[in-house]
């Protein structure tokens, strides 16, 4: 008989955060005068794992855990269902910031048309066919149905390596010119990539 | 604690089941602590840029700047999202907004330079294209 003291067994959800999400974050609040913008991402980012995990619990999937980085977040869901079940797992995250986006367009006040735009890039940003973004892992299911064997996962592999070649070689080019924003989202890109494989 | 470790058949090493109910909570302890940690870590940079802040004023400006500078480049974020959420209100297509908003983000700040080939009308002492001003034709001809 379990007692109070015992632990639950079974579902265990853990919470971890990496120094390197610490880092990011001080980053972003220490470049950003009042704090706003890093909180308006905070909350996007917040109600995108939010919509991974309504869509785990849609699918009856266990959620396992957390886990804050410098790359992002990660929920770790312990996975068990169709094709189809796993891409809109992937989709619902960026879904979610989209449908925020949309709603919040149109609202008036500054604070909201900032906040629809952040929804916006932080939706096409996890749309980056590059894992483990939301964006890799979609590319990666889509193709590894449409073409047999390892070809798919094979391709999904060289989209990803293109886009962050791509990334890095074009911020070589714009930081040489004075800009080094699309440099550095390039190497954080490639960093997640080389992670996330 | 000792581990034992059960081997099948084939002689291949089998993963022990999950440890004790001691050694679970020393596990969560431990992340819990390290949570704690960093956090602690978090809010002891935290402070210190705040209190150097308070005290450098100055020199915290020229840091903070240089450090937006380095990851924004010439680009006001602020500024770019503000723009991107207000063409999304009015109207303006996602794939537009989110390519002006890379556009004003990644690309460097284009230097204005005045171009002086159009403007030339030979009074400066450079060669003109020798056609007449508005103000030379109200003058009655070049002065």
């Amino acid at each position: 008989m379990r007692t109070a003291a015992q632990p639950r067994t079974g579902r265990r959800f853990a919470f971890r955060a990496t120094p390197g999400f610490w880092v990011v974050l001080a980053l972003l609040i220490m470049t950003e005068e009042g704090y706003g913008l890093s909180l308006l991402f905070f909350a996007a980012a917040v109600c995108h794992e939010l919509g991974h995990l309504l869509a785990a619990w849609a699918l009856g999937l266990p959620v396992e855990g957390l886990t804050l980085s410098a790359v992002g977040a990660e929920l770790r869901i312990r996975r068990g269902c169709s094709w189809l079940g796993e891409l809109a797992l992937a989709l619902a995250g960026p879904g979610v910031n989209l449908l925020l986006a949309l709603g919040c367009r149109r609202l008036p006040g500054e604070t909201r048309q900032l906040f629809a735009g952040v929804n916006v890039i932080l939706a096409c940003f996890n749309l980056l066919p590059v894992p483990p973004l939301d964006g890799g892992q979609a590319v990666r299911l889509i193709l590894g149905r449409l073409l047999p064997g390892r070809g798919g996962w094979r391709t999904a592999r060289a989209v990803a390596d293109l886009t962050c070649g791509g990334a890095v070689g074009a911020g070589l080019w714009l930081a040489w010119r004075g800009n080094p924003t699309l440099l550095l989202l390039g190497l954080w890109l490639t960093m997640g990539r080389i992670r996330g494989k | 604690m000792s581990s034992r470790v059960r081997r099948s058949g084939g002689g291949r090493r089998v993963r022990p089941a999950s440890g004790s109910w001691a050694e679970e909570v020393r596990q969560k302890d431990r992340a819990a602590g390290r949570l704690l940690r960093q956090l602690g870590v978090a809010l002891a940079i935290f402070a210190l840029w705040m209190g150097l802040r308070q005290s450098l004023p100055d020199q915290a400006a020229v840091w903070g700047s240089a450090l937006d500078r380095l990851l924004t480049g010439t680009a006001d974020l602020r500024e770019a999202f503000a723009q991107l959420g207000e063409d999304l209100s009015q109207g303006e297509g996602v794939a537009v907004a989110v390519g002006n908003w890379c556009e004003t983000v990644f690309l460097p700040e284009e230097t204005e330079e005045t171009d002086e080939t159009d403007e030339t009308d030979g009074t400066d002492g450079t060669e003109g294209t020798g056609e007449l001003t508005e103000p030379q034709l109200e003058n009655g001809g070049a002065a």
